[in-house]
């Protein structure tokens, strides 16, 4: 007798749950994101600047020097500037050479030049001058020397010749690359 | 010993406060049958952008976002919430800012380049380059959520360290559908506009049909709801009778 009564129970609670839970009903909704990765770079001006101020009160830039005499102390002050968003490490390279009257060329030493290299802010290693400094978004380098001096001892073969001393500038992420400027990795020219 | 305690706590919580992390946030609200989706935080690429941590990624980053999916509805009594991704197939599914600097294919080269994993409550449901569909080709489930519930899904993003100067200041596109099935329990949740044919792929968040025919609603399955009401009404009737019978019985 109540083996039925239980029978019976169980057969209404069996339908009951087949009530609740047969009845679910659902519709959908759906949506798109629009999801964007981007990256930054690096990107740096040179600039080489003088001593003199124009009227505007900057800096007037560098231009070629003609007439140059044995002795003349010529202002030339090269510096590095970063434009663009990532955080840089700076290394600078200095050549020079010399244009014969004949036409005839020859890279020769920069140091004939006496550069004031400023060697606390930069590291000399293998011909570059490292900035030891990381350089972000519109920071500018000290410059890596301020004066070019025309040696006194300057010999006749010279006389009319055409000296270039040519400054190159190169950078490399901060993000990822060794904890200093000397430890970083993946300049241009490697 | 309560003073300890006291302090113990405080400490917890300076240790639990400070400490860092790199990961950022995102949410994805489903706010129920009117207003859908939401995300957050977008971007100024994007409105609907969950990568705000993907930005000006560098070589050799590995960029975390956690985003956040929410049921905020207070009209489903519960609802089920997929994701998969979406190829880009022409133009206009991409947004005018990205156009701006970069087409299909030069996007999708971009993309190849990286690499993401997708978790989903510890489990990895995409690992691939973004430009991929890999695990997220077909809807996947996220989870089944309550009313306030929520769960995390976590992306991290890898940029190889050898990527190069041609791949500066790019941009590229990972487009993401989520699909919510809001259910209501003996009641049956009617699209506002249902004569409106939408398709799952298409971004308007308008209420549609399933896009899985397995799932979808059809005239066979009200059948099955109203074959199952009229089975229960029979099984309680048999039941009144047998217990009737059975109380007869004992008074005889």
């Amino acid at each position: 007798m109540n083996k039925r009564k239980i029978l019976a129970l169980a057969i209404i609670a069996f339908m009951c749950a087949l009530i609740v839970g047969g009845t679910s009903a659902y519709f959908t909704f759906s949506d798109r994101a629009h999801n964007v990765i981007t990256t930054s770079g690096i990107a740096i001006e040179l600039i080489e600047d003088t001593n003199q101020v124009g009227v505007d009160g900057r800096a007037i830039p560098f231009t070629n020097i003609t007439d140059a005499m044995p002795g003349d102390v010529i202002s030339k002050i090269p510096k590095v500037k970063n434009i663009d968003d990532g955080d840089a490490y700076i290394r600078m390279r200095v050549t020079a050479n010399v244009n014969y009257p004949d036409g005839e060329s020859n890279r020769i030493s920069p140091d004939m030049f006496n550069l004031d290299i400023d060697v606390t802010n930069w590291q000399s290693s293998n011909g570059y001058y490292y900035y030891n400094q990381e350089l972000s978004k519109n920071q500018i380098t000290t410059p890596l020397f301020t004066t070019v001096t025309i040696p006194d001892s300057l010999s006749d073969q010279y006389q009319g010749a055409t000296f270039s001393l040519d400054v190159y500038a190169e950078a490399v992420q901060v993000a990822n690359n060794g904890s200093n400027v000397m430890e970083a990795k993946g300049w241009p020219k490697e | 010993m309560k003073h300890f305690a006291k302090i113990t706590a405080a400490l917890l919580l300076s240790l639990i406060l400070s400490t860092p992390t790199s990961a950022l946030r995102s949410s994805v609200y489903f706010l129920g049958q009117a207003d859908q989706f939401v995300f957050h935080p977008g971007t100024s690429w994007s409105d609907t952008d969950l990568f705000d941590g993907f930005e000006g990624a560098m070589p050799g980053d590995s960029l975390t976002e956690e985003i956040n999916i929410r049921n905020a509805s207070n009209d489903c009594d519960y609802v089920k919430i997929y994701l998969k991704a979406a190829k880009h197939e022409n133009h206009s599914e991409v947004q005018e800012s990205v156009l701006e600097k970069e087409n299909i294919a030069s996007m999708e080269d971009f993309l190849s380049q990286l690499s993401m994993k997708v978790t989903s409550n510890g489990e990895v449901i995409y690992e691939a380059s973004p430009d991929q569909l890999d695990g997220l080709a077909n809807y996947v489930l996220l989870g089944t959520y309550n009313p306030g519930d929520s769960s995390t899904l976590n992306v991290t993003l890898n940029i190889p360290i050898e990527l190069g100067n041609k791949y500066m200041h790019r941009v590229g596109e990972v487009d993401w559908i989520f699909m919510a099935e809001c259910y209501v329990n003996e009641e049956i949740v009617e699209p506002d506009n249902p004569d409106t044919p939408v398709t799952p792929d298409e971004p308007s968040g308008e209420p549609k049909p399933l896009p899985n025919p397995n799932n979808a609603k059809t005239l066979d399955e009200i059948f099955k709801f109203v074959g199952i009401f009229i089975a229960s009404m029979i099984g309680i009737s048999l039941a009144v009778l047998v217990i009737r019978r059975t109380l007869q019985k004992e008074e005889k």
